[in-house]
């Protein structure tokens, strides 16, 4: 049993750890966060140009297949840097999507420019579906970097109430920016005026774009929950340093048991949170009976570390941590956005009680 | 990362599945499930026969020298083997003190003479021992103990007191750490001394516990004596043994722990379907938290134990009493809410249901082998590298 990963896997770290040190300051963020994009777009082309978006995508269509578990130490990477970018939104919820589907025409036309970072992609999901004589309209909320992608890989439903999945050209919507709650993510209100659906246009039907959701929302999770790991590791090394350095009533304020036992509480939360995710990431890429729980598991657990940890780190570093100008609410906010950013978190233990089978009622 | 056991864990873990499935099928069937809590003073003579057939099979002190009684085995498998010694509900242990904390500690920093004297009697479990650490007046604070030693010729003499000493009324023997320097404080002077307690000087006391019963006692001693040879490292380096002794806790049953914990999460969810509970979502909710967690809890104690093959000793593995017992604490409280006001009735003699037994005993869980506050210093001092309390020597 060993849970180094793969030297592969470590070489690419390291190369994206160079690339994203002189994004981390406070200035840089703030920089980034300011971009019409809500990103810089100059990093977003250098992430694509490391290979960064290739991961999920299938060798035969361009990618470098290296599997869930490289993409979550990625993410994890980017969640530590606090990265504005439509990396996740690209290269893990769309290309995982498309990647895995049936949609052969689709995958040729598509995930080879994707790989490459040559057109930017995202998913748009919980918006209302209107059919009128066989034509789609509807709305779709909070679509992350919705205003910037080039194509929109859209989760509806077709006359009959069944899931439908479509993608679209980015320009057969209407599209208003919304800015996020988490300043580092930035949002799009999309509107798709009434039009016919092509069937070359269809990723997956039925049955069949229900399970493709249901995996590649499962595999989604695990890589969203180590980009909170990623948040929440952030947060404990800046108190851990702080509490370290900052002195009042003439001593180091880690010396308080106040102080100690909180930071400890942190770091045994976020270590049980990293143990769940790392079972989940093997499950995805190994044990696909076991992911749907595992996978819950590590979303519950991480996003709960990330939330403590970014929300006690203002608390450690007092005054200074509730300014504008420090990181500590930029951590804070991600956390909790991204808490409901693959649905509401309360969903999720719902859910989980009813793979373990605990109903409701008697 | 590959996260699976090796070949020759799984066949290990086959072997012992299997031995244990035949025993505790045949000439032991009567054992099995006993001896847990609220069942420890039952079936002794029984049990402890059990842990002499383990022994004389071999299965007793896995990770030991082979001169000692041991196999040699690698941490993981002798991990492998209590998850399935639980899995088969063998029957609760008597030898754990000898084989988990003494025995090591002796081969580490015992004389080849206590070596030889002790080890061979652990692993075929023809004698049992007892901690004599803590006293009324030195729990989470060790160092300030007051049971004394003294030189007597080729004697060691004791006086003194130790509390919390579970089994000490079925054990032969007692590590017992005294003061054997007079007017030394705290960490210095102390000995490690090995104690026969079939002797006059020796009164031991039943302790009872919330359950209403106890596996806990008091051991008085009262001119108690042991031989000169019987004290472990020199005399007055006690402080630096016994902390050895503490550290040798390997996690061997973790995953056997778990799976127990398991049992339970299960026992609870029954009842709260039976019940009615599970029309509450907050109980639904509790359950499901409860249950990710433990899934959490296995992956960290494989990643500890990973970790400690390989010469590492990670610092996340200080979090995991602290984990466990408060999750365990959680897990007896969720247990009372799903019971409802079915659960304000006990039997004749306060017999308690098992979640009742449960919701007590849990309570002990994140007091003993080191508070909950004990735990939170050592992680942030000792995983975190944050300051020491100003008043700690």
């Amino acid at each position: 049993m060993d849970f180094r990963p793969a030297p592969d896997v470590l070489e690419l770290l390291a190369l994206t750890e160079r690339w994203l040190e002189p994004q981390r300051s406070i200035d840089a963020l703030l920089e980034a966060q300011a971009q019409p994009a809500g990103y810089q777009v100059s990093a977003w082309n250098q992430c694509a140009e490391l290979g960064l978006c290739s991961l999920l995508i299938d060798e035969a269509y361009g990618g470098t297949q290296m599997g869930l578990e490289a993409m979550c130490h990625l993410s994890e990477a980017f969640g530590r840097a606090l990265l504005a970018s439509p990396h996740f939104a690209h290269a893990v919820l769309a290309s995982d999507l498309l990647n895995m589907s049936e949609a052969e025409a689709l995958k040729a036309q598509h995930l080879g420019a994707w790989a490459m970072g040559e057109t930017c992609a995202t998913v748009a999901s919980g918006g209302r579906s209107d059919w009128v004589d066989g034509t789609l309209s509807g709305t779709w909320d909070n679509v992350l970097h919705g205003d910037t992608a080039d194509q929109i890989v859209l989760t509806a439903h077709d006359q009959s109430g069944q899931p439908l999945i479509l993608l679209l050209n980015a320009d057969a919507f209407e599209r208003t920016v919304q800015h996020g709650f988490d300043q580092s993510r930035q949002r799009a209100r999309l509107v798709l005026p009434r039009r016919p659906v092509d069937p070359s246009e269809v990723i997956a039907s039925g049955e069949h774009a229900q399970r493709l959701v249901s995996l590649a929302q499962q595999r989604a999770q695990v890589v969203l929950a180590y980009e909170q790991l990623g948040v929440a590791q952030a947060c404990l090394d800046a108190s851990l340093e702080y509490a370290k350095t900052r002195r009042q009533f003439g001593t180091i304020i880690g010396t308080f048991q106040a102080i100690k036992h909180l930071i400890a509480d942190l770091y045994t939360q976020l270590e049980a949170a990293r143990s769940a995710a790392v079972f989940a990431a093997w499950c995805a890429d190994h044990e696909p009976d076991q992911l749907p729980f595992a996978s819950l598991t590590a979303a519950q657990l991480a996003g709960d570390a990330a939330f403590q940890c970014a929300g006690q780190n203002i608390q450690i570093h007092g005054g200074i941590g509730f300014t504008w100008e420090h990181p500590a609410h930029l951590y804070f906010k991600r956390a909790q956005s991204n808490q409901h950013l693959l649905g509401c978190s309360l969903d999720q233990l719902d859910q989980a009680a009813r793979l373990l089978e605990l109903e409701g009622g008697c | 990362m590959d996260l699976r056991f090796s070949d020759e864990e799984q066949a290990l873990r086959a072997q012992v599945r299997a031995f244990l499935h035949e025993q505790l099928g045949g000439r032991f069937a009567a054992l099995r499930g006993r001896g847990g809590p609220g069942d420890e003073e039952e079936l002794f003579d029984e049990r402890l026969e059990w842990e002499r057939f383990l022994g004389s099979q071999g299965w007793n002190c896995l990770s030991w020298p082979a001169r000692y009684g041991g196999r040699e085995l690698p941490l993981m498998q002798e991990v492998i083997f209590f998850e399935e010694y639980a899995r088969a509900q063998a029957p609760g242990r008597l030898g754990h003190i000898g084989e988990g904390l003494l025995g090591p500690t002796l081969i580490a920093l015992g004389t080849e003479e206590q070596r030889q004297r002790f080890l061979p009697k652990i692993a075929s479990a023809e004698e049992l021992w007892c901690q004599g650490y803590s006293e009324p007046g030195a729990g989470s604070d060790l160092a300030g103990i007051r049971t004394r030693a003294e030189r007597h010729g080729d004697e060691w003499v004791i006086h003194g007191q130790k509390v919390w000493t579970s089994l000490a009324h079925r054990s032969d023997w007692c590590f017992v750490l005294a003061r054997s320097e007079k007017g030394s404080q705290r960490h210095q002077g102390l000995s490690y001394l090995l104690v026969p307690l079939d002797q006059p000087g020796v009164d031991i006391r039943p302790i009872t516990q919330p359950t209403g019963e106890g596996d806990f006692n008091e051991v008085f001693f009262d001119g108690a004596r042991t031989e000169a040879r019987w004290v472990v490292g020199a005399p007055g380096d006690g402080w630096r043994i016994a902390m050895a002794t503490l550290a040798f806790e390997r996690g061997t049953s973790t995953l056997a722990q778990q799976l127990n914990f398991a049992n339970e999460w299960q026992q609870i969810a029954t009842a709260a379907k039976t019940l009615g509970a599970l029309k509450h979502q907050q109980i639904r909710h509790r359950l499901v938290q409860s249950r990710m967690e433990l899934l959490a809890m296995r992956w960290s104690t494989l990643r500890m134990l990973t970790g400690m093959l390989e010469g590492r000793l990670s610092p996340e593995a200080y979090t995991l009493k602290l984990y466990w017992a408060s999750w365990h604490r959680r897990l007896g409280e969720l247990a009372m809410d799903v019971l409802g006001p079915s659960g304000a009735v006990v039997g004749s003699n306060y017999d308690l249901s098992s979640l009742q037994r449960l919701f007590l005993f849990s309570r002990a869980d994140t007091i003993y082998a080191g508070s909950n506050q004990i735990q939170r210093n050592l992680i942030a001092e000792r995983a975190l590298g944050l300051p020491k309390d100003p008043w700690r020597a």
